[in-house]
């Protein structure tokens, strides 16, 4: 905690190490967050690209109350909700009905690069109602608590935990249905 | 609870890597981002302590504050989208080939009446450069080629083709001149540049042309360098993809003229070939100078020399480095040579020779430079001032003109002209000699 507000101190002084500090331990995950909550590794790359930015455009003013995980998380699912609402007001396909585009029409110049198991992760979370996923997602992605996830979604711890064993029980028999290949150890 | 290991295992089995190269283009724009914020707050920082020293400006900032709360609380409520336009231009600028039309229209203020109708259409690439056509309407409603602008990247070089005049104009540029040409005042990029440097309002959410639209306005004078007169500037963005829709700039130069841009209808993306951006200069065409223009350098020489040529002229120093100097050209270039520019202005077919052409703009070059050098030290956040309101040749030790070199180091122009570079605590001293604007 005490190394993370040193970066900290340093960014919002324009240091370029510490950024790169921050950039690069939080990058992956972040990446794959998106990816797992949107099925659209496009889509994921636009939203972590401004996570970063917005981050790095706040240098000056940015004030950390949590951790800095939480905070870009934060960021992060507010960006994909943000998403899912225009999608859904514009009355176009739906992310998490939509075909997977994790793998097509990607360049080798683009930034993430998935494995195949990301991509049928990727897909089975997309049977999951939004909420479920991004409970899942969070705690299983991110390490976060039930507590910081209660807050992240404003609803009661008791709440997250239904939304958590529900979507566990889900996610459990859509990759044991969708074949063992996936991960043959599956019980 | 079940225990989650099993799903725990499929989520860490689940590798996602970046590729090095995208991954350093992207930390690098981040970087930028973070410099550049540092650098525009610790501007509006400076600006806002000299301010708030005045106690009736703290009293009337306080009131201000209260106001823009509230007017920022409903601003935030009528616009859920919240797009930021540093995210508008960010977008634009990795978008590599994209295509706009541009309708513009000039009123006489005195009689009313349309003076001239264009239209054109303008092609960018991020590979090749700017191509802009833009023809006339006359009056039967038939369109007429007017003009071609080129920019091209990799020669760094512009050629304006004049399609009425059958001539045409080349200019050569440096590294750094080019990169403020490129600032073209109908550019979209630097039209969101330019009202991000602004101070703007939000104009909430809007439907244009089915497409639902977020509205942001400027009519602050200091857009454009302030070149074009009294303005009202707006850009509608689409809030789905945050790319402009249509752009918009009302102006109106003093008591003659009003003139109204639209830019619109945007392609994006569009598939360009090469051979659009190979300038045609039909054969008959001839070059408006004997040999092609080369724009002076924006360094400390060309301010001097700039500097110089107009105390040499004037006998004093300019009131302010801003593009407005060109309209006090007639007192700056010999009494000759400018009447035989005058047809230009004022009876575009009679043209000077291409040899009298060449020695005008040979002449305005060194204030050329000096506005574009001090133009560049504003762009790049380094911290220039200019003291032409008060200092005068004869104020030897006196501060004209000043900008940041490093943290620890301040480069200085002083009345007589000659240089020097110092720290900013000498900076602050000689500063608190200066005589009172």
């Amino acid at each position: 905690m005490i190394e993370e507000k040193k970066l900290i101190f340093r960014f919002k002084r324009g240091n370029r190490d510490a950024l790169r500090g921050i950039y690069d331990k939080f990058k992956i995950d972040l990446l794959k967050l998106a990816v797992v909550l949107t099925n659209d590794v496009n889509a994921a790359e636009d939203i972590v690209h401004d996570v970063f930015l917005r981050f790095a455009q706040s240098a000056k003013r940015f004030k950390l109350t949590g951790s800095l995980k939480s905070y870009l998380v934060t960021s992060l699912v507010n960006r994909v909700r943000n998403i899912h609402r225009n999608r859904a007001r514009h009355n176009l396909i739906q992310m998490d009905k939509a075909d997977s585009v994790a793998s097509s029409g990607r360049s080798p110049l683009q930034w993430a690069v998935l494995s195949e198991q990301i991509t049928q992760l990727s897909q089975a979370l997309q049977e999951l109602p939004y909420e479920q996923r991004e409970v899942i997602c969070c705690r299983m992605e991110m390490d976060m608590t039930f507590r910081q996830i209660a807050a992240l979604q404003q609803v009661s711890q008791d709440t997250v935990k239904g939304r958590y064993r529900y979507g566990l029980t889900k996610l459990r028999s859509l990759l044991n249905s969708k074949g063992k290949k996936c991960n043959p150890q599956m019980t | 609870m079940q225990p989650a290991d099993d799903i725990r295992n499929v989520f860490k089995q689940a590798e996602l890597g970046v590729n090095e190269q995208p991954d350093e283009q992207v930390f690098e724009q981040i970087l930028q981002a973070q410099q550049e914020s540092l650098r525009s707050r610790q501007a509006a920082q400076n600006k806002w302590r000299i301010i708030m020293k005045n106690p009736i400006t703290k009293m009337s900032a306080a009131a201000v504050i209260v106001v823009g709360c509230f007017l920022g609380h409903l601003l935030l409520q009528g616009t859920d989208s919240g797009i930021a336009l540093g995210d508008v231009l960010e977008k634009m600028n990795r978008i590599k080939v994209y295509k706009y039309q541009i309708n513009s229209t000039t009123t006489d203020l005195q009689t009313g009446q349309l003076k001239r109708e264009t239209q054109g259409t303008c092609l960018i690439s991020a590979d090749y450069g700017i191509r802009q056509s833009t023809e006339t309407v006359d009056p039967n409603g038939s369109n007429i080629p007017l003009w071609e602008h080129y920019t091209l990247l990799h020669e760094k070089t512009t050629i304006a083709v004049f399609h009425d005049k059958k001539q045409y104009m080349q200019v050569e540029f440096t590294e750094s001149t080019f990169d403020e040409k490129k600032k073209s005042a109908s550019d979209p990029r630097y039209m969101v540049q330019q009202l991000m440097d602004c101070n703007y309002i939000s104009l909430g959410q809007s439907t244009l042309e089915g497409i639902k639209v977020e509205g942001f306005q400027t009519t602050d004078p200091k857009y454009h360098w302030g070149m074009l007169g009294t303005l009202d500037v707006k850009l509608w963005v689409d809030v789905q993809t945050r790319l402009p829709v249509r752009l918009e700039i009302a102006s109106q130069y003093k008591d003659k003229s009003k003139r109204h841009m639209v830019v619109q209808d945007f392609q994006w993306d569009v598939i360009v070939d090469a051979r659009e951006f190979e300038p045609n200069i039909p054969q008959d065409y001839t070059s408006m100078t004997s040999e092609p223009i080369t724009m002076p350098a924006m360094d400390e020489q060309s301010a001097i020399s700039g500097l110089r040529l107009i105390l040499e002229k004037t006998g004093s120093y300019p009131e302010e480095l801003s593009m407005k100097i060109m309209e006090h050209m007639k007192d700056l270039i010999d009494p000759n040579m400018m009447k035989q520019m005058k047809v230009i202005t004022k009876n575009g077919k009679n043209m000077p020779s291409p040899e009298v052409m060449q020695k005008y703009l040979d002449a305005v070059k060194p204030i050329t430079g000096l506005v574009w050098f001090h133009a560049s030290l504003v762009r790049e956040g380094k911290d220039p001032a200019y003291y032409g309101k008060v200092i005068t040749p004869d104020d030897k030790d006196q501060i004209l003109m000043r900008w940041k070199v490093s943290d620890s180091e301040y480069r200085v122009i002083f009345g007589d002209l000659h240089t020097k570079t110092v720290s900013p605590e000498v900076l602050a001293e000689l500063e608190k000699t200066l005589p009172r604007q």
